[in-house]
């Protein structure tokens, strides 16, 4: 199965990612139209302000077991088998809000949809970019991300990968040879500087 | 293999669901004495909003019974289950089970109030009451209504009747709305949503009489106002239909008592929903849980178990959504313990905290973080570290993910 992955340590809160969700999900999917749209298209995808200079982009982790597809009262929420996306189909959705209130990533936002009214709020969650992956391109958001926070790919490739990262760190620690730096040389620059902007002004 | 389904509300549906999945070869059978396709109550109101809107409440489509290969038994009721020779008794009839799931969720007990049954008086449970309460709003010239309970079904009627311009009084015997979801303090909150959308709410107070010949004229109340009535709801709560479960030997309580495998004291006897008592894992209270949610999980559950696979149902809290005029209302858990609160702009947030774990909480206006706070609830995590901000817009499930990060050490 393949998943948009997070790596939080490499986000910088830039939100590129935001920008291509919402013009992806878009009625025209172009930038400069899309703003003018109505319903203004919303981003899928959230980076938020956690610690210290910590952003993290939170969305929709298509879980299984689905929390949201057990709650919903419409039957609007499906699982796609191919894909095991969890889909919301947005002319049955009700807005109510029960998938909202268990879901535990609180990946579901309400604003109305261009598929179906400007004036009733629809439940609006992330679709890992579904036309596109179902037409061999990955998610926009993966696409826009420019310092592999989000990837996208098989979850247990994924998951082998970080073991042998982790299980080589160890290694290298346990026979004293020096480890290689996880962070990007320039995101470590970036990060030292804004950590010291952040300091600005604070009370020693 | 023939599994038989008593009820075809939320717990059915979902158990012929989880059935299917690994099954699509028995006989499924399910019965229901409402003589129409699976309907989602939750969705009821939306009709009562908007006659057009009938069709939505087939949640799961009006082929579900045909899609899903059922063979639907409408219109009939369960009268007895006969355990020992595996038997269900509907009407004269007798069809023969290898495993039974009882859903038969609950129904609104009318109180026993003077002049209770004249014409004019409804309950707000299923799609025919939904029916009825159309035909009445149609041929007679309703003006004013009472609904007796100011529970979320209580509020639902309320909020549906007042889109079609009739005056609606909410008669509630306690000292607040949603007295099963809130406090004193967030119930006059939404006692105030409610004046504010045109609902007279009237706390600690119950109806004495209604008075009319055949049809309700109007009602006397413990405060002694007679106010002038066409017509009343009774949303006085739901209690489990334990019937064909008493008489059957199948053992009950507040509902029927199941062990975490959904099943009954009686063997291949499963049962889920409202009708069942259920434990809640923050209060430890024991109960019918009377939620959609939780209906559909353990339907789920129940299914499962029925097919073979050993899923145990590990309980779930009362958390609950209503929204009174678009404005979400939920609650959560036990109020006690020490209390955070954060009230600002229309938006009021309280929550509980027990041994450095969240016990409850409410919020109005604001649906922000519920499913985090919910989350973090149920798996009874540490928040001492976010104490002093969990309530406060700048709390995300970020830090939470953050600091799970960190702990498995990826920085
Ligand atoms: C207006 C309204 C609004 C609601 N809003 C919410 C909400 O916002 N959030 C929430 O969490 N919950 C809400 N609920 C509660 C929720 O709908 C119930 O908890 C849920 O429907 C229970 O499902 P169930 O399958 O256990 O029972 P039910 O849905 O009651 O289904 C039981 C079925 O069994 C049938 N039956 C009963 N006895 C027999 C018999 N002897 N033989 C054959 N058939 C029988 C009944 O006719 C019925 O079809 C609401 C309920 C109502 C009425
Ligand atoms: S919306 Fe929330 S609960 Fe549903 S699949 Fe996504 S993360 Fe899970
Ligand atoms: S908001 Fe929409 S998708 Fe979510 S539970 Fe309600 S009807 Fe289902």
């Amino acid at each position: 199965m393949k998943t948009v992955y997070i790596k939080p340590e490499n986000c910088i809160g830039c939100k590129h990612c935001e920008v291509a969700c919402a013009v992806e999900h878009s009625e025209t999917k172009n930038l400069y139209s899309a703003i003018s749209e109505e319903p203004l298209p919303i981003s899928k995808i959230h980076v938020m302000p956690t610690f210290g200079i910590m952003a993290y982009p939170g969305k929709c982790m298509h879980c299984d077991p689905t929390p949201c597809i057990q709650v919903c009262p419409s039957g609007a929420i499906s699982r796609d088998k191919e894909t095991d996306t969890i889909l919301i189909n947005e002319e049955k959705c009700i807005g109510c809000g029960m998938c909202a209130i268990v879901c535990p990533f609180s990946a579901v936002l309400f604003n109305p949809s261009w598929r179906v009214s400007v004036d009733r709020d629809v439940a609006h969650k992330c679709d890992n970019c579904f036309e596109r992956i179902t037409n061999d391109l990955i998610p926009a958001c993966v696409e826009a991300c420019k310092t592999g926070a989000l990837g996208y790919g098989d979850i247990n490739e994924i998951i082998r990968e970080e073991r042998r990262a982790v299980g080589k760190t160890a290694a290298q620690l346990a026979a004293a040879i020096p480890v290689e730096e996880k962070i990007p040389e320039l995101l470590k620059v970036w990060r030292d500087l804004a950590l010291s902007m952040s300091q600005v002004g604070e009370k020693k | 293999m023939r599994y038989v389904i008593i009820g075809s509300g939320g717990a059915g549906v979902s158990a012929v669901e989880a059935i299917r999945e690994y099954d699509q070869e028995s006989e499924i059978i399910m019965i229901s004495n409402e003589d129409v396709p699976p309907y989602s109550a939750c969705l009821l109101l939306y009709y009562l909003f908007d006659e057009n809107k009938r069709d939505a409440v087939f949640w799961k489509g009006k082929d579900f019974y045909d899609r899903m290969n059922v063979t639907p038994i409408l219109g009939n009721k369960v009268n007895k289950i006969e355990p020992e020779n595996k038997k269900i008794l509907v009407g004269d009839e007798s069809i023969d089970y290898d495993k039974l799931l009882i859903s038969a969720g609950g129904s609104v007990d009318l109180p026993s109030i003077k002049g209770i049954g004249k014409n004019g008086i409804f309950t707000f449970k299923t799609l025919s009451d939904t029916d009825n309460i159309y035909k009445w709003l149609k041929t007679q010239n309703v003006g004013n209504a009472i609904v007796l309970g100011g529970g979320l079904i209580g509020l639902d009627a309320a909020e549906g009747l007042i889109k079609h311009n009739v005056n609606v009084t909410v008669v509630e015997a306690l000292n607040r709305v949603l007295p099963r979801m809130l406090d004193r303090e967030m119930g006059n909150l939404v006692k105030d949503i409610l004046k504010n959308n045109g609902v007279e709410v009237k706390v600690e107070t119950k109806i004495t009489e209604i008075l009319g010949d055949e049809r309700v004229q109007s009602t006397k109340l413990s405060d002694n106002t007679v106010l002038d009535t066409d017509m009343i709801i009774i949303a006085t709560g739901v209690t489990p239909n334990l019937d064909i479960a008493k008489n059957s030997g199948i053992k009950t309580n507040s509902g029927i008592i199941v062990n975490e495998y959904l099943k009954t004291n009686i063997t291949d006897v499963y049962a889920a929903g409202d009708i069942v008592e259920s434990v809640d894992v923050i209060t430890g209270k024991q109960g019918p849980m009377l939620l959609w949610s939780n209906a559909l999980i353990q339907g789920a559950i129940a299914g499962y178990n029925m097919v073979g696979k050993k899923i145990k149902y590990s309980g779930t809290s009362n958390q609950t959504l209503l929204k009174v005029f678009d404005t979400p209302i939920i609650s959560d858990g036990a109020f006690e313990g020490e209390e955070i609160r954060v009230f600002k702009d229309n938006i009021h947030k309280k929550m509980y905290l027990k041994d450095s774990t969240i016990g409850g909480y409410m919020l109005i206006n604001t649906m922000q973080n519920a499913g985090v706070y919910h989350s973090l609830m149920i798996s009874k995590r540490d928040i001492s570290k976010y104490k002093n901000f969990i309530l406060k817009n700048k709390f995300n499930v970020g830090m939470i993910e953050i600091e799970a990060a960190m702990l498995q050490e990826i920085f």
